[in-house]
């Protein structure tokens, strides 16, 4: 039996509660928007393409993102690279690395994604499938969204994501950082900064790897 | 600013409402304002059911999953959308639910609707485009026109900026780096749009007020009007019920009937006879012509009643009236019918009033037959009265005639005619020697101046015995004309003939002239310059006989150098007066008022019916009789009064 003071306790704290609840739901999911996927493990970040498979070119700056074609939150990713490139010099080489299992689905490839990929790229011959992340792996990424840029010797200067947050497309450090790797040829250090979204693979697979 | 926009509403030369008008409106606002945000709390909790939903297929449909490698999961978004944003709504939808209209729940979905706000522009990662949902929300809550509201809602607003610009900017404006205080810029434009709103909603109220004050004296006048109607309606009724009342208590069976004869109202004595019509000549119902022409007898000669009614509708003025009778025998009832002109929104009805005179017929038939029996001894007694009368009149002319054969009697007993005999018995005794007789014999000698003697004489006799003679005449003649005007009375009229007063005059005074002498009666005759008058001759002549028999008999005991009569004539206007005074006996004043009475008299012999009969005759030729007297031993003076001309005759 509810008392009538017990009543108007409830009425009082039942919207505070709701309030309550509201603002931490919110804080939740600002929390997670912000918060960037797993970190690449420097170590194993390439230091140079031409240890790797990446398909690079021709004295010319590579910009090459990695891509799990089912992320949501790397379409941002996508447009904030076309923005970068758009406003970079005309000869940068710009990649793709998609993630492909080792059986291949049917439509896997056939994504939305996939194909603001092979626009931004210039055509599918500057996209590579990447079967199982063999790629993704020699060059110590996991995170949908991972941005490299190479100098035209081939030396990384900028491995991170394109974005400050999941999904969310609008200026920020990483997206500066790479367009400074990309128009400053003197630059000779690797900046790194946080990847916002999906895994490629799972971190436990890699490990047991 | 609230009292200008509540001024301006109000109609010029509108009176100040009162008191409980004023708290009428007020409750009439409370309402329409609790209705109208109500109204706008369901509709609110539509908008959180609708986004609810919209953001659970928007996360579905945009990021339904996160991947990792080819394993799956959903999204955080989704649940998000679900947990979150149901979360957001439901407790909105709750209040709207269970506590419309009050102000813990548009408050309630005000903060919601921010959160809601702040949710989405975080989701677009803070686009400037997402930013109108809060301008959008902000008009959709003035819907409540509570400006309080906004207030909430820009609070919540402001502060979601304030913290997520200086602790995630990229999640409220889309960029990393911000300035600290462009939460005030977007809480400027956010105030910026409540300034317009709020006046919006303060000019809201004022015009919901107007409207529940003009509806609060909408309702006064409508409660004044219905109470008037009320009360109109209530006299209406009694007014009805009287006149029902009235309709079903006269006596008269009353109907209105249209112009094809049916009747469209009736009092309740109508309907009971017409019941008792219908179910006794198996009428067909409610057609007045059909019972009026089989059951309603009327006299041969009237007008029929549906000729009647046809003609008063056909005019609609006047009236007819007829009576009529119902069944035969004793059981007949009479019934006056009235027919009007039924003068009604109804073209061409009538009104039919039937007044049950079956007493009044009944009285007027036993009057009739009384009328009859009074007239039969009317008749007799009329008989014995003309009797009377005939006998007074003849009398009063025999006495006449009596000293008229008197005289003409004495006369021959004082005749010469014996004289006239010896004289011839001499004659014959010596008609042997009747000229020696003649000359020598002294009473010879004595016979020429003897018979010249006689002879005179007799031829005195024989003027004195004519003039009698035609006294006689006279009188008989009068007797004769007093019976004839006596027949008259009693049965035809008179014949009126143009006559001279004067000569009227003298003839009645010369029936009475001898009695007058004899009685040394001086009397005089004083005439004006009166017109000829047109009556009957004998009526007159009879009233002034009487008068002037009466006058002179009423000074039998005055001394015989006093007695005087004087008759004069007047002409008054139209009328000529007769005068008949005397200086006998007089009246007194108690037997002034019944001298003209049947059977009054003072006479020893008399029976009263002299000046009752004159009085009669003068009535009859359309005059009048009159006395005066100044009391006993001072004479009487009667008038007759007849008019010049005599309109109309006597035919009665």
């Amino acid at each position: 039996m509810i008392t009538p003071a017990a009543s108007k306790l409830i009425r009082i704290a039942l919207p505070f509660a709701w309030a309550t609840s509201v603002v931490v739901g919110m804080i939740v999911l600002i929390d997670y928007s912000s918060a960037p996927g797993d970190r690449p493990q420097s170590s194993n970040a390439p230091l140079s393409a031409n240890t790797t498979a990446l398909p690079l070119g021709n004295n010319q700056s590579t910009a090459v993102m990695f891509l799990h074609p089912q992320c949501p939150c790397s379409i941002s990713s996508v447009r904030e690279f076309g923005r970068l490139i758009s406003r970079a010099q005309d000869d940068t080489a710009v990649r793709f690395v998609i993630y492909e299992p080792e059986d291949e689905s049917p439509g896997w490839r056939e994504t939305e994604l996939v194909r603001m990929a092979t626009d931004l790229a210039g055509g599918t011959e500057n996209v590579l499938f990447d079967r199982g992340g063999k790629t993704a792996r020699e060059c110590g990424v996991n995170v949908s969204g991972h941005l490299m840029v190479f100098s035209p010797d081939g030396a990384c200067r900028y491995s991170g994501g394109t974005t400050l947050s999941r999904g969310h497309e609008g200026d920020n450090a990483g997206a500066n950082q790479a367009f400074s790797a990309l128009t400053n040829e003197d630059q000779d250090f690797l900046q790194c900064s946080p990847v916002y979204g999906c895994q490629l693979f799972a971190l436990e697979a890699k490990n047991a790897e | 600013m609230l009292n200008n926009v509540m001024n301006a509403q109000s109609f010029p030369g509108e009176p100040p409402s009162s008191k409980s008008q004023q708290a009428r409106g007020e409750a009439l606002y409370h309402d329409y304002f609790r209705a109208n945000c109500a109204r706008t709390d369901q509709m609110f909790a539509v908008l959180m059911f609708v986004q609810w939903i919209g953001a659970i297929v928007t996360a579905c449909l945009i990021s339904p999953h996160t991947w990792i490698g080819e394993i799956s999961t959903l999204h955080i978004h989704v649940w998000m959308a679900i947990g979150l944003g149901g979360l957001v709504s439901a407790f909105p939808i709750y209040l709207a639910l269970t506590a419309p209209g009050e102000a813990t729940t548009r408050h309630g979905i005000a903060f919601a609707q921010a959160i809601w706000s702040a949710l989405l522009i975080h989701l677009s990662g803070g686009r400037l485009e997402t930013h109108f949902h809060i301008f959008g929300s902000l008009a959709f809550l003035a819907f409540y026109r509570d400006w309080r509201v906004l207030i909430t809602f820009s609070v919540v607003t402001a502060v979601d900026h304030f913290v997520r610009g200086y602790w995630w900017p990229l999640s409220v404006y889309g960029v990393m780096m911000e300035s600290p205080l462009r939460w005030i810029e977007h809480a400027g434009w956010v105030v910026f749009e409540d300034i317009f709103l709020i006046i919006s909603c303060l000019r809201g109220q004022a015009e919901g007020r107007s409207l529940c004050d003009r509806q609060a004296s909408l309702e006064a006048t409508i409660s004044t009007i219905e109470e008037t109607v009320e009360q109109r309606t209530r006299e209406l009724s009694e007014a009805k019920g009287f006149l029902n009342a009235v309709f079903n208590s006269v006596d008269s069976l009353i109907c209105t009937l249209d112009d094809s004869g049916l009747v469209l109202q009736s009092n309740a004595r109508w309907k009971a006879l017409s019941r008792h019509l219908l179910s006794k000549d198996h009428l067909k119902p409610a057609n007045y012509l059909d019972i009026a022409n089989s059951a309603f007898h009327q006299p041969p000669t009237k007008q029929s009643i549906a000729e009647a009614i046809e003609e008063v509708r056909r005019k609609q003025c006047g009236s007819y009236s007829t009576e009529v009778r119902l069944g035969n025998g004793q059981h007949a009832r009479w019934f006056q019918v009235d027919i009007l002109p039924f003068r009604h929104n109804l073209e061409n009805a009538v009104v039919v009033v039937h007044t049950e005179i079956t007493d009044r017929v009944s009285a007027e038939q036993e009057r009739e037959r009384l009328h009859h029996d009074l007239q039969t001894a009317s008749r007799q007694a009329g008989m014995a009265e003309v009797a009377t009368g005939v006998l007074h009149n003849v009398g009063n002319v025999l006495n006449s005639v009596n000293v008229s054969a008197n005289v003409v009697i004495e006369n021959l007993q004082r005749s010469k005619t014996s004289v006239l005999k010896k004289v011839t018995g001499t004659v014959e005794e010596h008609s042997s020697d009747l000229s020696t007789f003649l000359v020598s014999d002294p009473r010879g000698q004595h016979f020429p101046r003897l018979l010249a003697e006689l002879t005179q004489k007799i031829c005195q006799e024989q003027d004195e015995m004519r003039t009698e003679l035609n006294c006689l005449v006279e009188h008989l003649s009068h007797i004769k004309s007093i019976v004839s005007m006596q027949q008259s009375i009693a049965k035809v009229g008179g014949v009126a003939e143009t006559l001279n007063v004067e000569e009227l005059v003298e003839q009645a005074v010369a029936f009475n002239r001898s009695g007058m002498e004899r009685h040394g009666i001086d009397f005089q005759l004083d005439f004006d310059d009166v017109p000829e008058v047109t009556l009957d001759r004998h009526k007159v002549l009879q009233i002034l006989v009487n008068l002037v028999g009466n006058a002179k008999q009423a000074m039998e005991s005055t001394p015989i150098d006093q007695r005087q009569l004087t008759v004069s004539t007047r002409h008054d206007g139209d009328q000529v007066s007769i005068a008949v005074r005397d200086t006998g006996m007089g009246i007194t004043s108690e037997n002034l008022s019944k001298i003209f009475s049947h059977g009054f008299t003072t006479k020893k012999d008399g029976h009263g019916f002299g000046l009752h009969s004159s009085a009669l005759a003068a009535q009859e030729i359309g005059g009048s009789l009159s006395v005066h007297s100044d009391g006993p031993g001072l004479g009487a003076t009667f008038v007759l009064r007849v008019p010049v001309q005599k309109e109309v005759l006597c035919n009665q």
